[in-house]
């Protein structure tokens, strides 16, 4: 059986507040498969994007392991995990942080410049990808000329750029309305089905969370399927 | 190219619009600020070399002195003739006299000097306004611009000359006749130190305004190339017996040269300040831009990107504007000062005074000169001080974590 894209094990943190150690997660176990979808709920506070920051290494964890494919990324540099990341897995945020200097077409290809392979094949795949998340008429329009729905979209395909075996979205809907949320929702389990990507969805949505393949809940700092 | 130029050109450039406003507002900064250093350099640099020019025509390339009065000038002048490059040679006597015109009287320095065949030691006809240097002999003179305004001679006048020899004569009780001179010429170097108190006759009159009999006080040399003074005074020295010696035109205005190079440094260093500030207004804007792009750049470090080419994109825009401003500094310069004589005529239109400038400073347009160091230092401090802005703001944003730039609100 193969390695499971995304592992933890005995994840740990704690952030440092006025009245001392405030511990958020306290010894989370995950395991994603290969193009399986999983959704983490949990309240406000309850450390979700902090979850999501330590699985894609933007913040050291306290005590646990976090595994890409077998691989223990916490021992291995920094720059290791920078550049892992660029083509192990696509972010998607709540607030989309595109580029407003670029273009749609531009945005979507920054994923590719920043690892140096932004050459003819791949400028026609942002160009495909556009086309799916259903802006293929609206690629020279900057962010600024964009609706919510539409910039979100604009960062679906720029995660999904760089083919990554993993896609974490932190509450993709979150800025959007509810019928915006479920169009973004449509075009990114779409995406992630087509090019055959795990995704862990954080979302307060109990509707988005139940079409995924699995549903997590995080309370007290682990992680229970339900 | 690499993502972070690509980025820091987008974001100066950004797509559907030809520049940004930033880069438009820094551009303007350095270029007026390496304008005005290299505008204000360059008209220094025109006064200097006008100035030095008229000190070097006016006083000769190399003097040869010796003990006061050299009563046997004839070895001094063909060791002198005998130096490579010299195209002019001739002996000299000079002093202070009174000149007495009506009942005004002035105290000029009287410098004479021998006619030549051909080439003369000291190109006067270029500064001669009325009269020429066939007018010159015995019975005749050459008043200075500022010498003959002040007491009212003008070319045909006649003065009276009393020269310190003939005071001494006074004293024995001798009957003082003055010597009686017709102005031959007014010559205008634009220079008021010599235009205001100098006076020409022959050396011959000198000699016997000041009891030389045949002698001179020194003896000068016109050189074919100027810059060659200095090894020519070394090898006249080498030859020359003490107490002769031989001194360059530089040797001899060493004082008023400094001051000319001191002047030029101190200006450049004040309006230096001009361009530290277009940096800093860069320095704050970009910060502002880290500020502003916070989340950005989160992203950016997310994505992939290290923080040492984040910090990239800040670097290479301030390097961008430096460059891009400096050559529009440059082109500025060039422009304003090639039209600089439409710009003077400007000035006077809006003063109301065409002569305003002729009047005080002796010229209708700036002199200008250009240096090559100059440019190469203006713009090597315009690029270094606008990187060094982009050197700020681009630590802060290499030294933001992701995750911490991603949560910021």
């Amino acid at each position: 059986m193969s390695d499971p894209v995304l592992q933890t094990s005995g994840l740990a943190k704690a952030y440092d507040g006025p009245g001392g150690s405030i511990p958020v997660l306290t010894g989370v176990e995950m395991a994603i498969g290969t193009g399986e979808s999983v959704s983490i709920r949990g309240e406000s506070g309850a450390g979700k994007t902090t979850l999501l920051y330590l699985v894609s290494a933007l913040e050291s964890p306290d005590a646990g392991s976090v595994h890409w494919t077998g691989e223990s990324i916490f021992q291995k540099s920094a720059d290791w995990r920078a550049a892992r990341r660029a083509t192990f897995m696509g972010l998607v945020f709540q607030a989309y942080y595109l580029i407003p200097e670029l273009n749609a077409f531009e945005n979507v290809l920054m994923a590719a410049r920043l690892i140096g392979k932004a050459g003819g094949a791949t400028q026609q795949r942002a160009a495909q990808l556009l086309e799916k998340v259903g802006l293929g008429q609206r690629m020279k329009h900057m962010p600024g000329q964009l609706s919510g729905g539409e910039r979100q979209r604009v960062a679906l395909a720029r995660a999904l750029l760089n083919k990554p075996p993993l896609v974490l979205a932190d509450e993709p809907t979150g800025n959007l309305d509810e019928h915006t949320g479920e169009d973004v929702m449509d075009v990114l389990l779409n995406l992630c089905r087509d090019e055959n990507a795990a995704l862990a969805l954080v979302t307060h949505n109990p509707d988005f969370a139940a079409r995924t393949d699995r549903q997590l809940f995080l309370h007290s700092g682990v992680l229970e399927e339900r | 190219m690499p993502w972070y130029l690509y980025l820091a050109l987008k974001q100066l450039f950004p797509s559907g619009r030809l520049v940004s406003l930033f880069f438009v507002v820094s551009n303007i900064g350095v270029m007026l600020g390496v304008a005005v250093l290299l505008i204000v350099q360059s008209i220094m640099n025109g006064f200097g070399q006008q100035i030095r020019d008229k000190l070097a025509d006016t006083d000769g390339h190399v003097r040869i002195t010796g003990p006061g009065i050299i009563y046997q000038t004839w070895p001094v002048i063909e060791m002198a003739e005998s130096v490579e490059g010299a195209v002019a040679v001739s002996p000299y006597a000079e002093g202070m006299v009174m000149a007495m015109h009506g009942n005004i009287p002035a105290f000029p320095f009287v410098r004479g000097i021998e006619i030549l065949e051909g080439e003369q030691v000291i190109p006067l006809d270029k500064y001669l306004r009325g009269g020429t240097m066939d007018d010159l002999y015995d019975e005749t003179c050459f008043l200075g611009a500022g010498l003959a305004a002040s007491i009212g001679a003008y070319p045909g006048s006649k003065i009276e000359v009393y020269s310190p020899l003939m005071l001494e004569k006074i004293k024995q009780d001798e009957v003082l006749l003055p010597r009686e001179l017709t102005v031959a010429g007014i010559f205008d170097t634009g220079y008021h130190k010599i235009d205001g108190n100098s006076m020409l006759v022959t050396l011959r009159l000198m000699q016997e305004l000041y009891g030389l009999r045949d002698g001179a006080h020194g003896v000068t040399i016109r050189l074919a190339d100027m810059s060659q003074a200095q090894e020519v005074a070394d090898d006249l020295n080498a030859q020359l017996e003490r107490p002769y010696s031989a001194r360059t035109w530089l040797q001899q205005n060493q004082s008023l040269l400094f001051i000319l190079q001191l002047e030029k440094t101190i200006m450049s260093f004040i309006i230096f300040f001009i361009l530290l500030i277009a940096s800093f207004s860069i320095a704050v804007s970009l910060f502002t831009a880290v500020v502003r792009k916070t989340r950005e750049i989160g992203l950016l470090g997310a994505i992939g990107g290290q923080p040492l080419q984040t910090a990239g994109i800040f670097c290479c825009q301030g390097l961008i504007i430096g460059v891009s401003g400096s050559l529009l500094g440059v082109a500025l310069t060039l422009v304003g000062l090639h039209f600089r004589g439409y710009i003077m005529e400007f000035i006077a239109w809006l003063s109301g005074d065409s002569q305003i400038l002729l009047t005080h400073y002796g010229f209708n347009v700036f002199p200008v000169r250009y240096e090559a160091g100059d440019f190469v230092i203006t713009i090597g401090l315009a690029i270094v001080g606008s990187t060094l802005a982009g050197l700020i703001p681009a630590i802060r944003a290499a030294r933001l974590k992701p995750a911490d730039a991603l949560r910021n609100e």
